[in-house]
């Protein structure tokens, strides 16, 4: 298993970690977000959706619990971002495998060139991919605006990649 | 000569079913059933499955059949049906979507496949009549915050504004979850919100006063910043000021929504103001929008309870403007659209 740690100082930055990432995602991957409210999965998110040219805004698919957004590669090829959001899977209780299953997600990823992004996706969305990079976020409790970000990789191809990147533009940390 | 039409809802939790009659500008409610998922939760034993669309299925004949029956219609009454079909939950949007189809084959009506979230202005007209031209529409729900500029409602809308982020009232259940309320959040947050300071805890107000984003709204701001006072007070072992966190919570979000509607009409030059959608029940927003309406001289037309949250009367009333406006009807192969656009009234 492998990790880095990035560390933001606002929103801006981890827009644009998201926007680093998008350079080394590809169809069939899933990255799945943890992090406690207001850590900046959706922000992060929206940062990969501006670098995957996302024809639409990426706001919160919480109500919704799943949003397609047509995207571009950085192969140039087109595909979709399923945008999952399980919190309200979570907060309602019951049997959260056969609902996220019910969403269908599994059906419009294969066949489709789509990338899934799944918000409170640990431990329910896993069997979707083989190809997962786990995001985390945690929140400073002294300094209000900085963001602990972590990235494993459980197959995650882009992740050597990703890691020079993002070194290079943040700086690596090691706590 | 009045017209009928039949609409029907099942975007999301609700399965709603309903008959409105209109001649004019004149609207008349006949008959809004809704299935209450409290039905539901007796008889699956439990907490209904979220994404169940077999609950809209199960209750899909029985509301039909008790729209049709409270107003004293058949199906052959009816001149057209209309079903929301868009934006909302895929599965649930399908169940009432090939429904109404079947309906309307079986019967050889026309039928529209309509907007939910544009329903939620068109839900007004129950009480006050047809939305003026020129009036300004604020739909406020679980998955919606939006500005409208109506206008010809509801062939010619345009969205001033959306949400960037997180919705108000996704919001309010974010921060309820937290605070160990039960989902949805709405309702109880209200009721503790009327026994706490509004003011107690700063609140910040998303985008107030950017220039750049006059009618746009962002509440994931609000959320992180009440998750973390309460984060810190349990840090610090401190008692949780539920009350108070309530109170201040729906200060700011009701005085930021409002007070950018207020300013959406005097920006377009707009004397009605309509409102709707799940999270437009809030009395902290409905007595704050009342407020500053009247000191603008600006007409508010917000409906009662029952026509706020998901209903069937809404999609109905949607139908018969389209209808009098001679919009032509939707195709028999018209698809539902979880992200339908939010200025296109039907397919």
């Amino acid at each position: 298993m492998e990790e880095i740690k990035v560390v933001t100082k606002n929103t801006g930055e981890t827009k644009k970690l998201g926007e680093v990432l998008s350079s080394y995602v590809c169809p069939g991957d899933l990255l799945i977000l943890c992090g406690p409210l207001g850590a900046g999965k959706t922000t992060f998110t929206q940062g990969l959706g501006e670098g995957l040219e996302a024809e639409r805004p990426i706001i919160s698919p919480t109500f919704t619990l799943a949003r397609e957004v047509k995207i571009k590669f950085k192969d140039g090829k087109g595909g979709l971002l399923i945008h999952v959001d399980a919190w309200r899977l979570k907060a309602r209780g019951g049997d959260i495998f056969e609902e996220f299953e019910a969403l269908g997600i599994e059906d419009d990823f294969e066949g489709n060139n789509a990338l899934v992004v799944a918000e409170w996706g640990d431990k329910i969305a896993e069997p979707l991919s083989d190809h997962i990079l786990y995001v985390d976020f945690k929140r400073n409790m002294e300094r209000e605006n900085l963001r602990l970000i972590s990235f494993t990789s459980e197959g995650f191809e882009g992740f050597e990649g990703f890691k020079k990147s993002a070194e290079a533009v943040f700086g690596s940390f090691i706590d | 000569m009045a017209i009928k039409v039949l609409g029907i809802e099942s975007s999301c939790d609700e399965t709603a079913a309903a008959v409105c009659k209109g001649q004019g500008g004149e609207r008349e409610i006949l008959s809004n059933a809704v299935a209450s998922s409290m039905d539901f939760h007796a008889r699956f034993g439990g907490v209904i499955p979220e994404i169940a669309s077999r609950a809209h299925l199960e209750a899909f004949a029985p509301v039909v059949k008790k729209a049709l029956s409270s107003s004293r219609l058949s199906l052959s009454d009816i001149d057209a049906l209309a079903v929301s079909a868009g934006p909302g939950l895929a599965g649930c949007l399908a169940v009432g979507t090939s429904g109404a189809k079947g309906l309307a084959l079986g019967a050889g009506k026309p039928f529209y496949a309509i907007n939910h979230v544009i329903a939620h202005l068109a839900a007004s007209e129950g009480e006050f009549g047809k939305i003026p031209d020129n009036s300004v529409g604020l739909v406020v729900s679980g998955g919606h915050t939006t500005l409208f500029k109506l206008e010809n409602f509801p062939s010619c809308i345009f969205v001033a504004g959306s949400t960037l982020d997180d919705a108000a009232g996704e919001c309010f259940d974010k921060i309820g979850r937290l605070m160990g309320l039960s989902y949805p959040a709405g309702a109880a947050i209200d009721s503790l919100a009327r026994k706490g300071d509004p003011f107690a805890i700063k609140v910040p107000q998303g985008l107030r006063g950017r220039k750049d984003r006059l009618f746009d709204f962002s509440f994931s701001g609000v959320k992180t910043s009440v998750a973390r006072t309460i984060e810190n007070m349990r840090e610090e072992n401190r008692p949780i000021p539920i009350e108070d966190i309530c109170a201040s919570l729906a200060e700011s979000v009701a005085e930021v929504l409002s007070r950018k509607a207020i300013e959406a009409c005097r920006h377009f030059g707009s004397k009605v103001l309509v409102v709707g959608g799940g999270f437009s029940a809030n009395s902290q927003l409905r007595s704050k929008l009342k407020a500053k309406a009247e000191e603008s001289g600006i007409e508010l037309r917000i409906p009662s309870l029952s026509l706020c949250t998901d209903n069937g009367a809404m999609v109905s009333l949607l139908g018969l403007d389209l209808l009098e406006e001679g919009v032509p009807f939707s195709p028999m192969q018209a698809s539902i659209d979880s992200s339908m656009p939010l200025n296109l009234a039907s397919f």
